[in-house]
């Protein structure tokens, strides 16, 4: 994919660009509204990150500038916590999603691959990851030749692990998709389950599907 | 030492008193003495006027008596005038038309003397004279009245007499009375002027001096007392504040130092790649330890401020409670504890229903923490007799001691000391304060009840949508009408 970052703090445009480039994508990084505006103009982006709050010109006026010219590629904002009127006025203009700072690395790619997939495909009705099966229509799990009995909560467990295979998925990301909420307590809500889904998974065979990755959350193995 | 400027001089309590009071006084003092003066005044003349009558008819009975012989009349009339030399006296004959015929010698100018008609039975005042008319009957008719004037010249200068007096009078008050009424207003706005000096010295750094209250029960001291109260509050606020702080700055600290111990010790010497792995693992967590703390504190600090965001919209409690109770089963039951839901029938609200998914969750997740294996959860959803939307989240768990018990919606509180920071199960002590938060911005209260060994019951009372719906709480209404109500 080929993203444009619009980011004036160093440190997060820095690191974002890293993290989009290892991943495989290209990136361009711009600190300040007005070159942002120039560059989404040029419509080879296939998405765009904007922060709200740049020198020059504003994320907003960038945003409904580019919707107000019909430039419909797919943008994220970066918006700071309690600022809902800009995240709102946001989402009218036209912003595909939004993401509040701090936020996780992993989360905003996910984002990011969502909204572009949005526009392009839908989701097929199998999803298959290794030897793992998952028949969305008829919900059922299989691994190999063996059938996996599942609770609705683990199904939806696993059904996002493997749309997300072999990229981390937070905590956050699977208690958002689960219970449409986030749970930012001590608590591990998510273990207990993702404990059970390996038990039933892994059952007769050596190696562990789902892979915990410390302090992200957890992983899809591919093959 | 400041001295005041002339603005705050004029502008001050102390100066506009002294005015009134100035003024007040002056004009009681000017109204009065034009009373007793015009008084006088009057008195006087009265008194002229009966003496004037008095003379007219004595007059009148000597010429009738003396009559014709008019050189006795005239040297009897004169004699009279003369032995009343100090009232100015002066008399007058005249005949049918008004012609004077005869007239004493201590005449006032003729010119000012109109004609008879004019001149009534009643003394009346013709320019400097009290004058009066009598009629002298069956005589000659060249004397047909008798006219007899007196000076008001007495009358006046006593008048004047007592103006000037009271002039000086009415400079000496005018002069006396605003210094009268400067010492006046200063007794009045002393202690006020005590309380704006020690209210002036008053800084948060020093929150413990209160005005004095002086036992008269005055509107003063009912003002010293009034503020004092404030004081209090302020104080509590701010000491409170202050708590926070520190315990904020505590709790992040320790996260903090975890993440920078692991770092450095990282970069100390060179590692394996796995090593890194597992280094920055650990550090990616201390930072959502911090992230976490930061955003509740946060919540907490919109909430204090009245920022606190709520986008209410109608939705029913006990779907909420659902959602929290399949969220957190798996951790019940793995903590061998069970966690059960009642609900009975659809209890609608309106409010903001992440917001409030984060108090049932508060609460469910604290109930497990205090739970010892083998124990119950209940949480129920009702509609009271008083038309309330109920939670209550009850526990079968160790409970809090009466001393805690109060104390547990304070922040960073944690009535177990040992669980503090060491163990994170112990929380971050602020989940029920952020729970408080969010309750009291839907109208709504939280109650705690505990028996210790036994267990521990949070009751959260909310409006129903009805209810919410009469007082308004918040954005439009049109949603209850279209959500389904079942």
């Amino acid at each position: 994919m080929d993203l444009l970052i619009v980011e004036d703090d160093p440190l997060i445009g820095k690191s974002l660009q890293k993290g989009f480039q290892e991943a495989g994508h290209q990136c361009v990084w711009v600190r300040d509204g007005i070159r942002g505006l120039e560059l989404g103009r040029s419509q080879r982006f296939d998405a765009i990150t904007l922060d709200l709050m740049l020198p020059g010109l504003p994320g907003l006026d960038v945003l409904k500038t580019l919707r107000n010219e019909r430039i419909l590629t797919p943008v994220i904002l970066l918006t700071a916590r309690g600022a809902i009127e800009e995240r709102v006025e946001g989402l009218t203009v036209g912003a595909d999603d939004y993401l509040v700072k701090p936020f996780s690395f992993v989360e905003l790619m996910a984002r990011i691959e969502a909204v572009c997939r949005r526009s392009v495909s839908r989701p097929s009705a199998t999803l298959e990851v290794g030897d793992l099966r998952l028949d969305l229509a008829t919900r059922r799990a299989t691994r190999g030749t063996a059938e996996c009995e599942l609770t609705p909560t683990e199904f939806s467990l696993l059904e996002y692990l493997m749309r997300f295979a072999g990229k981390v998925v937070t905590r956050k990301m699977l208690c958002e998709h689960l219970w449409e909420t986030d749970w930012d307590g001590t608590t591990n809500v998510i273990d207990v389950h993702i404990n059970r889904l390996r038990g039933k998974l892994d059952r007769g065979f050596g190696q562990s599907l789902i892979l915990t990755v410390r302090g992200r959350g957890y992983a899809l193995r591919e093959s | 030492m400041r001295f005041a400027s002339p603005r705050e001089v004029f502008g001050s309590l102390h100066f506009r008193l002294t005015v009134w009071n100035t003024v007040t006084v002056f004009l009681v003092v000017a109204f009065t003495l034009i009373g007793v003066r015009e008084a006088l005044r009057l008195a006087l003349l009265k008194e002229t006027d009966q003496l004037l009558e008095d003379d007219a008819l004595e007059m009148r009975l000597t010429v009738q008596e003396f009559l014709p012989n008019l050189e006795q009349i005239e040297h009897e009339l004169e004699r009279k005038v003369s032995t009343h030399a100090h009232r100015g006296l002066y008399v007058q004959l005249l005949d049918r038309r008004g012609a004077v015929q005869w007239e004493s010698g201590s005449l006032p100018p003729v010119s000012s003397v109109p004609p008879p008609p004019i001149v009534a039975r009643r003394p009346t005042t013709i320019e400097k004279y009290r004058v009066v008319q009598e009629q002298l009957k069956d005589t000659d008719p060249r004397l047909y009245w008798l006219r007899v004037g007196s000076s008001l010249a007495p009358v006046q200068d006593d008048v004047a007499k007592l103006t000037n007096t009271m002039l000086i009078a009415g400079a000496v008050v005018l002069l006396v009375s605003p210094l009268g009424g400067y010492w006046l207003a200063g007794r009045a706005t002393r202690p006020l002027a005590r309380i704006i000096d020690t209210t002036a010295r008053l800084h948060p750094s020093n929150l413990e001096e209160r005005l004095q209250i002086r036992g008269t029960r005055d509107e003063l001291d009912r003002l010293s007392q009034t503020v004092n109260a404030l004081l209090d509050r302020i104080a509590a606020y701010i000491t409170q504040n202050r708590q926070f702080t520190a315990n904020a700055a505590h709790e992040l600290r320790s996260p903090l130092a975890a993440i920078q111990n692991s770092l450095e010790v990282g970069l100390n010497a060179d590692r394996s790649a796995e090593e890194y792995h597992e280094l920055l693992g650990e550090t990616l967590e201390e930072c959502g330890v911090l992230r976490d703390l930061v955003n509740q504190m946060l919540l907490l600090a919109e909430s204090d401020a009245g920022r606190l965001e709520i986008s209410p919209d109608a939705f029913r409690l006990e779907q909420v409670a659902q959602k929290s109770h399949e969220m957190f089963v798996g951790v019940a039951e793995a903590a061998d504890l069970k966690l059960r839901l009642e609900c009975q029938g659809p209890v609608l609200i309106y409010g903001d229903a992440n917001r409030l998914r984060q108090v049932v969750n508060n609460l469910i997740d604290n109930a497990i923490k205090f739970s010892r294996a083998g124990g119950t959860i209940t949480v129920s959803v009702r509609r009271d007799l008083a038309r309330h939307a109920v939670l209550e989240v009850a526990d079968t768990g160790m409970g809090i001691t009466s001393e805690d018990l109060p104390h547990v919606c304070e922040r960073f509180y944690r009535g177990d000391k040992s669980r503090q920071r060491k163990d994170r199960s112990g929380g971050t002590g602020l989940g029920l304060s952020i729970c408080s938060s969010i309750v009291a911005a839907h109208n709504g209260t939280i109650k705690v009840e505990s028996t210790l060994g036994q267990g521990t019951t949070v009751t959260v009372t909310l409006p129903l949508a009805e209810a919410a719906r009469r007082d308004e709480i918040g954005l439009p209404l049109k949603n209850i009408e279209s959500s389904p109500v079942a």
